[in-house]
């Protein structure tokens, strides 16, 4: 048999009836022989073996015997071959004569002379079965598909970790691989645009495997569902994630259809002070996560107030919250990061229209030939007008009531295979103004509120035939946030504008199977246009002892300032696999410019000196996943981290322009285990170390320009715990629970105190059920404990201010009352003609009505106390109309 | 992001729940005003010299004679608190410099070094480091001294307030021509005089209240609605000029009167009434719900500007 090329056995064994012949030589002369004289002094020696040809025709099992009488002639051919006893078929007599007259001997020696000579031959004729390869064959296929929509899946890198073999799926999504050795094997499925997956795959001896794989896709294509992805923390980026399907997000309870309000149901996050919408991320500050589209810095997720996020959901393919640990991709934040990646646009002309009692919003997008797209997208409120038709007419003065507006642009040009261009426009508007009157004139407040943000992005993406990738992403930007408040005779007026612009670009590719390195760039210049006026207490800060609606001090002050922060960070990660384990160290550099206009407060005539200095920071960071059979994962990470000041700290009259950045350290740990394909548990520890943290100088009498110092310090520690359902048979759901506790200290001086945002306990119930017929209904449940705040032990009377001031207990050793509450939702879907599809929602939230108390008040001399209450029963019927 | 922080404080101080009688009802011992005569004064020269009253008030009406003890605050106030004085001005081991007392009124001299600790002027280091940064001004471009009272209660403890000295100690930081304008140009401040309060019971014509000493006092019907006025003579809204701190620059203010009404029955409609200074009225007013029970109430006004003048008086109605 040949031996195949490659390694291993040659396969597919072909089973092959052979013929194991006994060689008999018998030395006995058979009848008719001719005697010889003389001594045989050496018998005659079969050289040359010829097997027969089996005669076809008969069973596989069929055997045989024939006895031959063979003349070998002195030389040592042979000379006749004769049947002396037949096996009963004359084909197999036939068979065995023809081929021992191919027989070549040594010919017998008499008396040492050759000599011809006869002899009897017993030829058989057995059934073995034999493996013989008859070349390379394939033993390892499989396809590949898209988990969801079941849809192969081109470019697909399939390796075999353990021998570093590795292909690539056809257009058909398939694979191929020859001559597997036998054995279990590693098998990784990766890509550019694919999150990796691991398993293990048995080869057996004469037997081929055929697979086929569910993954689930990143780069999803045109006419897969988005996939928001919601990673509840990220270790490496395919270890712990939480991906949930948009239609997942929109049926959450709580959300009214707004996808990305997933997010703050998720482990990790806190819930957010009343009317803020802010993130609370692993006992962070909500100004230290930031938010990524694109890859590209925008301020908030949310809109003022919470109600609903500043980008239209349909645009949005994945979201992803990586509350620490994550990669050298990612910087300027200390506490976590949200990225949302904007979807393809669909092929033809889609859309959809929606109102509720909050706001009304739409997209369309248009195919314009092959290769370009079109979209946009908006969203208007009005909820200041409904909300008093249905409440009291001056609702406006309990209930802060925004008015907001955003709307998205998207551009997408199809160049070459792999290749494509999209431009993106999007902003956001927030406006609020209301008027608090008051019995006293000192308790007047009055507030003018307005924020909004443009990015316009372009972005490059080419993924190459060998499976790298690269991308660059310009952008330009522009924020501007005017606030301007008057407490009794006190104003405060902080207006900011700031122009951006920067460049993010990516190049990864697969050096070797288990090798994949990502070098990328992220660039950014800010300049800021500040002016502020007012109180030097207001707004307030973390850490300030304050009594909710206290007037801030009456000390007034000004200031005009601009800043340029410029930060340029080059950045290199390496995903290295070593079987189940996938270590991913990464390193990032950040040299940060940092100029001012102004160092120190306007006196008198003088000209207003600038500054500018250098920094430069390395943030090493790693993580690694250990896959312990295919169900459980191990994680661990962490890394360095730096944030650049915030321009508003560097003013020379209310903070400080020498600030530099803050520091943290993150440490993470964790389990992933698979229950059942759809049911996964997670649970991960984390500890972050914060340091050069901005605080007030606590001193009676700082120096010029010393208001802020950099000597505060934090330290974060907690778990939390994921246990989820994914979509199966209709029912989606998962529950969360986090136990943190995050501290401050805020000079060296001082004893630890808790974070003004620290929550210890916050626990998310929900799930989602798909009734059939149309109908879905949902339900989640929120338990989050209070936040700290600062007892009032007394007070004493001002005279000047006709105003008591409260005198103050141990700073935040205290807690406003937890939360609860329970939400519900109903839906109901139609569809008309296979294009139109209604979907009509009640969703309500708060549905017992529980009383929250919000806030901790006290009445004027601060000699009685009492809680302000959350939002009621809040119901909120909408429809959608997609088409 | 901190704008939202601010914004929740809006949202939710207009939800507040009933937290018991509002400000402008005694039911207890309170102070209700600390009078500075003269109200502003430089810490040294000739004008140096400051007389110090206190307006305490029951149900039953002015304590008269209170024994409390004066003294002068020599704490500055740290830039990050909200509060009028710095937590060490109170407490036991408080740093003050105590006033001599002459009777139940306080007779003092502004410490030496208050233009630094409260006023513009650069403070002293501390140990090797630099110049500290001066105390910004309030709305009306004035710094003040905090002046401590102490009254003595039945149960031995205090019950502590704070009045305030507008300084004069001129500008600093500020180009020569504008510490010069404002050196010839300001009139440190006066007293606002109370002239006296009408009272007119719905539909009824305007009646002068007497003073508390002055007889059985106007009478009205139980729960009554009554109009009070308080008024002042012209001019007693003074104009000054201040530093605008955007521009650097003086500018012309014209004082705010703020009329602050307290009674021991019945029910104020407003806890104060504010007439600002671009505003040429001289009275102010407010509408008071007499009581249900028969029986005398007591009322007091006070009459304040907003360079921390102040003038107060105490009325009597009677209710049948």
């Amino acid at each position: 048999m040949n031996r195949p090329r490659g390694h291993g056995w040659a396969v597919p064994w072909v089973p092959r009836l052979a013929c194991a012949t006994a060689l008999l030589l018998a030395s006995s002369l058979g009848p008719g022989a001719v005697a010889q004289e003389g001594h045989l002094t050496k018998a005659p020696k079969l050289i040359k073996f010829v097997e027969a040809v089996t005669p076809p025709g008969h069973a596989p099992d069929q055997t045989a015997v024939v006895f031959l009488s063979i003349t070998i002639g002195d030389r040592g051919p042979v000379d006749d071959v004769q049947v002396q006893k037949s096996s009963g078929m004359k084909d197999y007599d036939d068979a065995a004569v023809v081929a021992a007259k191919q027989f070549v001997f040594e010919p017998a020696e008499f008396d040492n002379l050759p000599s011809s000579v006869v002899i009897t031959y017993r030829y058989e004729f057995t059934v073995r079965e034999e493996l013989i390869s008859v070349g390379p064959q394939v033993n390892f296929e499989g396809t590949v598909l898209e988990r969801f929509k079941k849809k192969p899946l081109a470019g697909v890198q399939v390796a075999i970790a353990d021998l570093s073999r590795g292909t690539e799926t056809d257009d058909n999504g398939k694979f191929a691989f020859l001559d597997v050795p036998v054995g279990t094997h590693n098998i990784q499925l990766s890509g550019p645009t694919l999150i990796t997956t691991r398993t293990e795959e048995t080869i057996v001896k004469g037997k081929k495997k055929t697979v086929k794989y569910l993954v689930e896709e990143k780069d999803a294509d045109t006419n897969v569902d988005e996939v928001v992805v919601v990673r509840a923390s990220r270790i490496k980026k395919e270890t712990v994630e939480t991906q949930i399907v948009t239609e997942e997000a929109r049926r959450v309870p709580g959300t009214q259809g707004d996808t990305l309000k997933v997010v703050q149901n998720l482990p990790g996050v806190g819930r957010s002070s009343f009317g803020s919408g802010q993130l609370v991320v692993w006992g962070a500050g909500p100004d230290d996560t930031k938010v990524f589209i694109d890859g590209v810095d925008i301020p908030a997720l949310y809109h003022v107030g919470g109600i609903r996020s500043t980008v239209n959901g349909d645009l949005v393919k994945s979201i992803e919250l990586i509350p620490g640990g994550f990669g050298a991709e990612w910087g300027r934040a200390l506490g976590g990061v949200v990225k949302l990646e904007t979807a393809d646009l669909p092929s033809g002309v889609h859309g959809y229209v929606a109102a509720d009692e909050i706001d009304t919003s739409g997209m369309v997008s248009a195919s314009i030939g092959d290769r370009l797209t079109v979209g946009v997208a908006g969203r208007y409120s009005y909820l200041d007008k409904t909300l008093p038709l249905v409440t009291s007419s001056n609702v406006g003065e309990f209930v802060p009531i925004p008015r907001y507006d955003d709307y998205q642009g998207k551009i997408e040009l199809k160049l070459r295979q792999g290749e494509k261009l999209s431009l993106l426009l999007l902003g956001s508007d927030d406006a609020l103004q209301r008027t608090l009157y008051s019995t006293d004139p000192s308790l007047l407040r009055t507030q003018t509120e307005s924020s909004y943000f443009h990015r316009l992005i372009l972005r490059y993406e080419r993924l190459m035939p060998d499976g790298s990738s690269f991308t660059i992403t310009p952008f330009v930007g522009n924020d501007q946030d005017d606030n301007t408040y008057v407490f009794g005779p006190v104003p405060v007026d902080l207006n900011v504008v700031t122009n951006r612009f920067g460049l993010r670009s990516t190049y990864r590719q697969k050096l070797e199977s288990h090798v994949t390195l990502a070098l990328g760039l992220d660039a950014e210049s800010n300049r800021s246009f500040l002016g502020r006026v007012g109180s030097l207490t207001l707004p307030s800060r973390e850490g300030d002892i304050v009594v909710f609606g206290q007037a801030p001090g009456d000390q007034i002050a000004a200031d005009n300032w601009s800043v340029n922060i410029v930060n340029v960070a080059p950045y290199a990660v390496a995903e290295l696999t070593f079987g189940d384990l996938s270590v991913t160290p990464s390193l990032r550099f950040e040299p940060t410019y940092i100029s001012g206009n102004r160092s120190l407060p306007p006196t008198g005539a003088s000209l207003p000196i600038g500054y500018d200095r250098f920094e430069l920071n390395v943030d090493p960071r790693l993580n690694a996943t250990y896959g312990i059979g295919r169900r459980l994962t191990l994680i661990a990470g962490g890394g360095l981290y730096h944030e650049p000041p915030d321009p508003r700290d560097l003013s020379p009259v209310f903070g400080n322009p020498t600030l530099g950045s803050s520091q943290a350290i993150h440490t993470v740990a964790g389990v992933s285990f698979k229950l059942t394909g759809t049911l996964t548990f997670e649970a991960e520890g984390f500890y972050k170390w914060l340091s050069d943290l901005v605080a007030r100088n606590p001193s009676a009498t700082p120096q010029v320009a010393d208001l802020l110092q950099q000597t505060e310090i934090g330290r974060i520690y907690g778990g939390q715990f994921l246990l989820r359902q994914q979509i199966f048979k209709g029912f989606f759901g998962w529950a969360t629970y986090t136990i943190s506790e995050s501290d401050r200290k805020d000079d060296p001086t001082s004893a630890w105190r808790l974070f003004d945002y620290d929550q210890t306990h916050v626990l998310s119930l929900l799930a989602s059920y798909d009734l059939g017929a149309g109908w879905q209904v949902g339900a989640r449940f929120r338990f989050a404990s209070g936040f700290p705040r600062t007892p009032v032990i007394g007070s004493y009377y001002d005279s000047k201010n006709d105003q008591y001031d409260p005198v103050f207990g141990p700073q935040n050793s205290i807690r406003i009352p937890p939360f609860y509450s329970l939400d519900a939702r109903v839906e109901k879907s139609f569809t008309f003609g296979g294009r139109l599809k209604l979907n009509v929602f009640l969703d309500v939230q708060n549905l017992t009505n529980q009383s929250n108390p919000e806030e901790i008040v006290y009445n004027f001399d601060y000699s009685r106390q009492g809680y302000i209450n959350g939002l009621p029963l809040l119901a909120v019927l909408g429809g959608r109309l997609e088409f | 992001m901190r704008r939202s922080i601010l914004m929740a404080v809006i949202t939710l101080a207009a939800c507040k729940p009933d937290l018991g009688p509002p400000a402008s009802l005694i039911s207890g011992l309170r102070v209700l005003a600390v009078r500075a005569n003269p109200p502003e004064a430089p810490p040294s020269g000739p004008d140096a010299g400051v007389l110090y009253e206190l307006l305490a008030v029951t149900p039953g009406g002015t304590v008269i004679g209170p024994q409390p003890a004066w003294a002068y605050c020599l704490a500055p106030t740290p830039p990050s608190e909200n509060n009028l004085v710095s937590p060490l001005c109170l407490g036991p081991n408080a740093q003050l410099a105590p006033i001599a007392q002459a009777g139940s009124d306080g007779l003092a001299q502004l410490p030496s070094s208050t233009c630094q600790l409260f006023g513009p002027l650069t403070p002293p280091p501390i140990g090797d480091a630099g110049p500290g940064r001066p105390p910004d001004p309030d709305v009306t471009g004035g710094y003040y001294q905090p002046v401590r009272v102490d009254l003595p209660l039945n149960d031995g403890g205090l019950l502590t307030s704070f009045g305030e000295e507008r300084i004069y100690c001129g500008l600093a930081g500020v180009t020569e021509a504008v510490a010069s304008g404002y050196a010839t140009g300001y009139t440190m401040n006066h007293n606002p005089v109370l002239q006296g309060v009408t009272a007119a019971v719905a539909g009824g014509s305007a009646q002068a209240l007497l003073a508390h000493d002055g007889g059985s006092g106007l009478s009205v019907p139980a729960g009554a609605s009554v109009t009070f006025a308080a008024g002042w003579p012209t001019g007693t809204a003074e104009s000054f000029p201040a530093l605008d701190p955007v521009s650097r620059l003086l500018v012309t203010q014209t004082e705010n009167l703020i009329t602050s009404w307290f009674v021991t029955g019945g029910a104020m409609a407003l806890d104060e009434v504010e007439v600002p200074g671009t505003d040429t009225a001289t009275s102010a007013s407010n509408q008071w719900t007499a009581p249900t029970t028969s029986g005398p109430v007591h009322l007091w006004v006070v009459l304040r500007d907003s360079r921390g003048g102040v003038d107060f008086g105490e009325f009597l109605v009677m209710v049948e």
